[in-house]
Formats: C-alpha cells, sequence, structure tokens
C-alpha cells in the first residue's frame, strides 16, 4: 500500500477502514488474471468499490502479491523487494545482474571465472548459482545439472519485463524447492499489461554493446491479450585493467606480473559474450481469461577472464600462448513453454493448474590451462502443478498441492563428475522430484495475521527434504508492521553430482539446509517517507565440492548474523531509495577431518581472522529518479561494498601454503587494494520530445573516473584478482508505434 | 544409502495422483461448466475498478450545461463496443448519484449514440474501431477514457495508467478544453500527469 492509501486510512471511519482493507485483499486477490478472479456478484450492493473515493481506489494494487495464499505486499510473509518497469527503465542498470545489485538490499554481485557472475543475498553466496530460484512468472528455471540460475542475468535485454520480486532468506515452503538464500520471480509483460508497440536500440560504448528490442501488446478484449517480444544484443564486453593480486615472475612466455598493477599480457575483453554468438530472448504469451500460455527463448553465454594459474602452471609446448590465456568461454541455451489455468470454482474454492515444459542446453570450453574438452549438456524438464485453495472466511485460507516434475539428462560428453575415474558409464539418465505444499493464513484479530507454510520435496536421488515456515505479521497501527518469521529450506546437491555418486556408490548424499530467525519492522513516516528495519540470524549447514569425491557433501555448519536498513521516499515526481545490508559471520564448526582449505566460506575455524571470506560486511545502496519535466527525467545511482576483510584474512592463510589452492585469494604481503571497498556511481538522463521518441544517456561507473581500482570487480573464490569496471555510457532510442 | 533410488521412487506415487488429478479435473470441468449454464462471466476485478474511477471522474468534470435537459437529467457513461462491465456493475453504478444526478452505464455502438453520453469509454480492444468518435465534430461535451497513451493521442481525455502496480490516470487538457469540460483542480492533482501543449 502507498502512502496517499495510508493517509486515507488515516482520515476514515473504522468501518469503513474495515471496508478498505478487506477491499484491498479482494482487490489483490483478483485483479490479475493470474490471480483468481472474485466472485461475481449479483447483488449491485455488493460492489463496494463504488464506496472508495479516488484517493482510495489509487491506493489498491491490481497485481498479485507472492505467496501460495493471497495478501496483500504490506503482509506478505517474506522479506520482498519488488520493483516494476518504470523504476527498470528510469534505473540506467544494463542487465538484471546489475539490476538487483542496485535495488535489492544486501544483495551482493561478485565476478568469476568460471560461468556467469555470481549474486548472493544475505552473506550466502556461492560458486554456483544454486543457492537460489530464479523464476520466471513463478516457474523455476534453475539448471539442475551444475550451473543453477546461470542464464539470462546478463542479457542487456531487459524489455520484456513488467516486475521482479527478490525474496531475501529462505523460501522453500512459498516459492519452490531448493530456496536456500531467496528467490528471483521475473514476471514479463503481458497482452493485458503491455499496450502497443515500440522498438528500442540501445548502444554501448566502454562496455561495448549494441542490443535491439522490439515488443508489441494488444487487449483483444476484457481479460484477453496478446504479448510478443524479441530482443537481440551483440556484447563486445570493456578492454578494461585486470589485476591478479599476487606477483609472478616472467613465466610460459609472459610477462612478469606485478601486484597492483594491470595484467601486462591484457586478459580479453571483460563481460563480451562466448564464442562471439549473439544474443537473444523471446517472449510471447497470450492470456484468455482464466488461461495464459506463454514461450521463451534465451541464448547467452560469457567469455571470462583467465586464472592466476596461466604464471603458476607450466604451459605445454603444444599449446599457443593465446590459447593459454584464454578464459572459459560458455552457451546458454534455454527453451520454455508454459500453460496456466486459474479459476475460482465457486465462492470458496480455487484452483491453480500449470504445466510446463523446459529445455537447458549448453557449452562450456575450457581450454586455457585446464586443456579440458569442451563441456556439452542438455537437459528437458517437464512440470506440472496443481495448488487448491480454499477460503472458508475472509479471515482464513489455506492452500494445498503438489508440483511433480521429471527430468532427462542427455549424454553428456564430458562431465567433470561424471569423467573423473572411475568414470560413470551410464550417462543417460532420468530423476523426478515430487513435492507436497501448504500454507495457512489466518487473521486472529485486526492486528495479527499468521501464516504457516510447509513443503516436502522427493527426489530420485534424496529422502523427503521438508522445509517449514511460520510468520507472523503484527500490524498495529496504519503505520506501522512488524514481521516474525522462522524459516528452514532444505537443498539437495546439483543432478549430475547425485547421480555420479550414485552411479559410484549407490548412496544419496546430505541435503544442506538454511534456518532463518527474522523479526522485521516497517513504518510509513508520512505521506512520503517510509522506514523499514529487518534484522536475521541463519544456522546454514553447507555443502560444497569436495575434490576428492568429485562431488558436493559437507563442508561446515556457519551461523550469519545481520540486517538491513531501508528508507524510501517516493512522490510523483521524485523517487529516493536507500538500503544499508549488513552480514557477519557470528561462528563456524567445520566436520571433523576436514581438509586444510576444504572450504572458502571463511577462514575463522583456521585462526584467521571472523569474517566471511566472500562477502563485504556492509553494502550501501542508493538510487534516485526525478521527473525535471514531463520531457526531461534525470537518475542516479550508487553501490558501496566495504570491503572484502575475510578475503584478507583467508589469503593470509593461505599464504602459510608452500603451494596455495587454486580457489581462494592470494597475494603479496601488504597489498590489500583487492579487499578495499568498491563503488559504483551510475547517472542518466531521459529526453521525451514527444510521445514517440525517448533518447536516453546513462553514464556507468563513475567512481572509476577518480580511481579505476574502485570501481573494481572481484572474483569469486579469488578476490584478490579484479577487473576494472570501466566508465562507461549507453545511449538508448526507443520509438513507439 | 537408499536402495530404492533406481527405481523411480514415486512412480507407484504417481500413478495413483494421477488418478486423483483425473477425478478432480473431471470435477473441475462440471463445476465450470456448471458455472457457465448457471450465468454471466463473472465481473473483471480490473475493469470493475476502471468503472469505479469512471464513476469517480464524474465527481470532479463540469459539463456544458446545454449537455443536460434539466437539474436531474442523469449522468451517462457510455461503453463502446464489446464491453467489459456486467450487467450487474452497470445496475450497481444506476444505484448511485452524482451532485443529484443518476448515473447510467450505458453501451454505444455508432458515433451517433456516442455524441449523447457524457462519458465515453473506449476500451483497448475498441480503439481502432472508435477512431470515428474522436473525430472534432462529435467531441462537445464528451469525456473520452481510453486505455492506451495512443488513445490520448488521438484526442482522448483521460487514460488509465498501470504504475507499479496502481491504477493512475493521465489526463490531455487540451482535449479538455476543447470539448468544453471543466476539470477540477483536485482531479488534476490526483492524476499521474496532466498534459498541456
Amino acid at each position: 500500500m502507498n502512502s496517499r492509501h495510508t493517509l486515507t486510512h488515516s482520515r476514515s471511519s473504522p468501518g469503513r477502514t474495515r471496508v478498505l482493507g478487506l477491499l484491498t485483499l479482494a482487490a489483490m486477490a483478483g485483479f490479475t488474471p493470474a490471480l483468481p478472479a472474485a466472485d461475481a456478484k449479483a447483488d449491485p450492493g455488493e460492489f463496494t468499490l463504488f464506496q472508495l473515493n479516488l484517493e482510495d481506489l489509487m491506493g489498491l494494487r491490481i497485481a498479485g502479491a507472492t505467496g501460495l495464499t493471497a495478501t496483500d505486499g504490506r503482509r506478505l510473509p517474506v522479506a520482498l523487494t519488488k520493483f516494476s518497469a518504470p523504476q527498470i527503465e528510469q534505473s540506467g542498470a544494463t542487465d538484471l545482474n546489475r539490476l538487483l545489485e542496485l535495488h535489492v538490499p544486501n544483495a551482493q554481485f561478485i565476478d568469476h571465472h568460471h560461468l556467469q557472475p555470481h549474486l548472493g543475498f544475505r552473506g550466502i553466496i556461492s560458486d554456483r548459482e544454486d543457492k537460489y530460484l530464479f523464476q520466471i512468472n513463478g516457474r523455476t528455471m534453475n539448471n539442475g545439472t551444475l550451473l543453477g540460475a546461470d542464464n539470462e542475468r546478463a542479457l542487456p535485454l531487459l524489455g520484456d519485463i513488467n516486475s521482479v520480486s527478490v525474496v531475501r532468506g529462505p523460501a522453500a515452503a512459498t516459492h519452490g524447492a531448493g530456496a536456500i538464500a531467496g528467490v528471483i520471480d521475473v514476471q514479463p509483460f503481458t497482452g493485458l499489461t503491455f499496450q502497443g508497440s515500440d522498438l528500442t536500440l540501445r548502444q554501448g560504448f566502454g562496455q561495448r554493446y549494441t542490443a535491439v528490442e522490439a515488443r508489441h501488446g494488444r487487449r483483444l478484449g476484457p481479460g484477453a491479450g496478446v504479448f510478443v517480444y524479441y530482443g537481440a544484443a551483440d556484447v563486445k564486453g570493456a578492454e578494461s585493467d585486470y589485476y591478479i593480486g599476487r606477483s609472478f615472475a616472467a613465466n610460459n612466455g609472459l610477462p612478469a606480473n606485478v601486484a597492483g598493477q594491470p595484467l601486462p599480457q591484457g586478459a580479453g575483453a571483460h563481460g563480451g559474450a562466448g564464442f562471439g554468438a549473439t544474443w537473444h530472448k523471446l517472449h510471447a504469451s497470450f492470456v484468455q481469461g482464466p488461461f495464459e500460455f506463454w514461450a521463451r527463448f534465451v541464448q547467452d553465454g560469457g567469455r571470462d577472464r583467465p586464472m592466476r594459474e596461466i604464471y603458476s602452471m607450466t604451459r605445454p609446448a603444444t599449446v599457443s600462448l593465446e590459447e593459454w590465456t584464454r578464459g572459459r568461454q560458455f552457451q546458454n541455451r534455454q527453451f520454455t513453454v508454459s500453460g496456466r489455468f486459474k479459476q475460482e470454482l465457486g465462492s470458496q474454492w480455487s484452483l491453480d493448474l500449470s504445466q510446463s515444459f523446459d529445455r537447458w542446453a549448453f557449452r562450456d570450453q575450457r581450454a586455457g590451462v585446464y586443456q579440458l574438452p569442451t563441456r556439452n549438456g542438455r537437459e528437458d524438464e517437464a512440470a506440472s502443478r496443481a495448488i487448491a485453495i480454499w477460503q472458508p472466511a475472509e479471515d482464513r485460507s489455506l492452500a494445498f498441492g503438489f508440483e511433480y516434475s521429471h527430468t532427462w539428462y542427455h549424454n553428456p560428453p564430458f562431465s567433470d563428475t561424471l569423467d573423473r575415474a572411475p568414470v560413470v558409464t551410464e550417462r543417460k539418465w532420468q530423476a523426478n522430484l515430487f513435492s507436497v505444499l501448504t500454507e495457512y493464513q489466518t487473521k486472529i484479530g485486526e492486528r495479527w495475521t499468521t501464516f504457516l507454510s510447509v513443503r516436502s520435496d522427493r527426489h530420485r536421488f534424496s529422502d523427503w527434504l521438508t522445509s517449514p515456515r511460520a510468520t507472523a505479521v503484527f500490524t498495529p497501527t496504519e503505520a506501522d508492521t512488524w514481521k516474525f518469521m522462522i524459516g528452514k529450506s532444505a537443498r539437495r546437491s546439483g543432478d549430475e553430482e547425485l547421480w555420479s555418486q550414485w552411479a559410484r556408490s549407490r548412496t544419496i548424499p546430505k541435503p544442506e539446509s538454511l534456518l532463518s530467525y527474522e523479526v522485521s519492522y516497517h513504518r510509513k513516516l508520512n505521506d512520503r517517507w517510509r522506514a523499514g528495519a529487518h534484522a536475521f540470524y541463519q544456522n546454514y549447514d553447507a555443502i560444497g565440492w569436495i575434490p576428492s569425491l568429485y562431488y558436493s557433501s559437507d563442508i561446515g555448519k556457519f551461523d550469519i548474523a545481520g540486517g538491513e536498513l531501508t528508507l524510501a521516499y517516493n512522490t510523483r515526481r521524485t523517487q529516493i531509495t536507500f538500503s544499508e545490508g549488513y552480514s557477519r559471520l557470528v561462528r563456524a564448526s567445520l566436520p571433523a577431518g576436514a581438509p586444510a582449505a576444504g572450504q572458502t566460506v571463511t577462514a575463522e575455524p583456521y585462526g584467521y581472522g571472523n569474517d566471511l571470506a566472500e562477502w563485504a560486511p556492509f553494502i550501501t545502496k542508493v538510487a534516485l529518479t526525478h521527473e525535471l519535466s514531463p520531457a526531461w527525467h534525470l537518475s542516479a545511482s550508487a553501490v558501496h561494498y566495504s570491503g572484502f576483510p575475510g578475503a584478507k584474512a583467508y589469503s593470509e592463510y593461505a599464504a602459510t601454503f608452500p603451494t596455495p589452492p587454486s580457489a581462494v585469494p592470494v597475494s603479496d604481503r601488504g597489498y590489500d587494494v583487492p579487499y578495499g571497498p568498491n563503488l559504483f556511481v551510475n547517472a542518466g538522463v531521459e529526453f521525451r520530445p514527444s510521445r514517440q521518441w525517448r533518447l536516453r544517456l546513462d553514464a556507468h561507473n563513475l567512481a572509476a573516473l577518480a580511481d579505476k581500482t574502485l570501481s573494481k570487480r572481484n572474483y569469486y573464490f579469488r578476490l584478490s584478482e579484479f577487473s576494472v569496471q570501466p566508465a562507461a555510457l549507453t545511449l538508448t532510442v526507443r520509438r513507439t508505434f | 544409502m537408499r536402495p530404492d533410488a533406481d527405481v523411480i521412487p514415486v512412480r507407484r506415487f504417481a500413478s495413483s495422483l494421477l488418478s486423483v488429478l483425473l477425478r478432480l479435473a473431471a470435477g473441475t470441468l462440471a463445476l465450470l461448466a456448471g458455472a457457465r449454464t448457471s450465468g454471466q462471466p463473472a465481473q473483471s476485478k480490473e475493469y470493475e475498478l476502471k468503472a469505479a474511477f469512471l464513476y469517480n471522474f464524474t465527481k470532479f468534470v463540469t459539463w456544458p450545461e446545454e449537455r443536460f435537459a434539466d437539474p436531474h437529467s442523469p449522468i451517462i457513461i457510455g461503453v463502446f463496443g464489446k464491453s467489459p462491465f456486467s450487467p450487474e456493475l452497470a445496475a450497481a453504478i444506476a444505484a448511485r448519484k452524482t451532485d443529484g444526478r443518476p448515473v447510467l452505464l450505458r453501451n454505444v455502438s455508432t458515433p451517433a449514440t456516442a455524441a449523447e453520453v457524457h462519458v465515453l469509454f473506449v476500451p483497448a480492444w475498441e480503439e481502432r474501431a472508435a477512431e470515428a468518435v474522436l473525430e472534432p465534430e462529435r467531441k462537445a461535451g464528451v469525456l473520452y477514457v481510453g486505455e492506451t497513451e495512443a488513445f490520448r493521442e488521438h484526442g482522448g481525455t483521460i487514460t488509465f495508467d498501470l504504475d507499479r502496480d496502481k491504477l493512475r490516470f493521465v489526463i490531455n487538457m487540451n482535449a479538455a478544453d476543447r470539448a468544453g469540460l471543466k476539470i477540477s483542480a483536485q482531479l488534476l492533482k490526483l492524476a499521474k500527469r496532466v498534459e498541456r501543449n
């Protein structure tokens, strides 16, 4: 609810306020075809929206909230950040990674030498994107084989997105199996939410890319519409400096590397497309009453920079210098079709059915120091979901149902896990996942709303993994909202590793889990200002890659505490958001017999520091948009990471090894620049000379103009390495037809 | 170790589940069939909200006196073409008044009848068909409300705008002036944007 709505509440009579609250709930449950429509009412007197004045009506949301049972945004049983297309356009963010980095409190974005960069929430981040779910219209898009949410985030093609909702913290019970650290749910436009046609051209300078997007949306009737989007991008990346934190003498035909100076050899473009291929995104949807169909195709994949092994390993005579210093490159292709039926059945029941099919194919080339064969993979997944929602009274509702998915894995010619000795010869396999889930929502008086949610997942290679969640929301006044949340999410390992372990030993691994305790408080200070505070404590029982086993297993238990402060200012012409995120390690314990440097979450168990190694304790974000006039709009944003003291501590620990492991930070003694703060500053201006034309100019990474090592992007595992994010420009031209 | 993992573990369960699902689907179809035969399709909540906006607009607009025969003449809200509003909703509007005038919701299918109403709502799917009603000579004394920027570009007075999940509206003051309509300062203040050349 927005502040205007709140003001109306404060002036309303108690009876009218109750009507308004109920109407708000009803509206949230039914305005979008994706949600159950309210019951047709034969009695004209029951069209109670006519009792509201215009200000009240403008406070009602017409899109649904997240969760199984319907509620309003204020009472959601999770910590959720939502932003929509106007904010996305005005942010100037070039891709989802940077968009989420800017808008989601306590979210961290970090680079990697393997596959796509990584996102994390509240101190939980991994070298694979499998700690959170990436969803389109609520359908999980993660690759199960190994990569997780390794698709779509780097595309400079955001024109199909109507809104993005991000949950921080464990959310398996409400959002899907395996949601340990959070959920990103992208809601594309439909024919009901986008009208007209436009063409957008975008040219990046500094971060070199050319992108074109076309979209068309049309209502065909009440509750019916069609939307089509296509975008393509030729992404070259940035010829920016790359730093390796440790000095090396000249070797392998490479000149010496000096810590604190850019790699003299050069490292190829940063953030460019793998294999030089064009990136594509196609999305089409058709809505007709309770039916919704959509199809989506995405092709992307990047080219990473080389690791420091180009110095520490010996180049074979048969390998050219160009090949030796070539980073990993990869390509993803994902095609998804989905159909959904959502309908009310009488006054108390509604049904939500969906069926989808997804194909993900990837190519992963590791030439360089590893000289491994190109790894190809493909998985096909058919997924079904059926949820029934029963609302016997206005103060309680129950949702229950199941999900079932079946996945086919297609004969990978080379596989990290399957091709280690002893080689797994069965290269085609199948697995299925069956889940049951339920949520019960009840209101206790005017002030309390409670949610009890639980899901249990049984995979072919797992026992039942149960993820419960309980939330109590206390709303003592129209301005104040308290939430008390306890949630646990369980996650099985990657599907290829599960098969590898099963084929070799007929065993199933221990799952990982995260138990979170959270309290939040939000207050509407006045018509324009809103403030919020979150505090969390997480027990993280983690699994990670064990090289000697060739699959993931127990790496330790880590308690992480922290919080977020948020502040928002919102008027018709100006929007400002601010957040401060804090996450730190409380304690860590490793399993008996754990090898040295067997995990990189923290060096604390080895006696070095007490911080998370891959996480900045403080993350500050601020974004501003302002409408100077109908024709001129301004935007500015900044993201600040306080530094990586845990990585510095880990590098000190790594220095005790005669030969430091590969996947840890290693830097010269006294060279601490990589572990210092990162700052990304952006600004944009938009000119709308007419309805048909929009011109926009965005400047990115402006802090690099003052100090290029300030706008640096560190690498996961090896935070001693970083690439400079150079100052860059994006020019956008949109023609509306 | 789980000895049964070589066999997909939920196959048997899935089989029985399929049976349950088929029964559920049959029941659903029966319910849906019953719903379809028992009356009109459910009123879209989105358009119920838009109808409430349309009704509220009548409180903030002053029409030329000649548009009303007497002080008790109704304010007529016309809907061009295929209407998203159910008869029940029309009846609900008819139960309300603005400044002592009844408010009526009426379907409109021709430019000639469009000139008889005070507010004309043109749904997005009828915009092309409605182009004729937006010709200048037919605009006097009619508040044109649409759903797209293109409609406003072609002379519509107010268009709905979905902004961050909430319904807003944009006012084209030039169109209002040409139609001889006076729009209150309060409505202008609530608008997301007021356009003037």
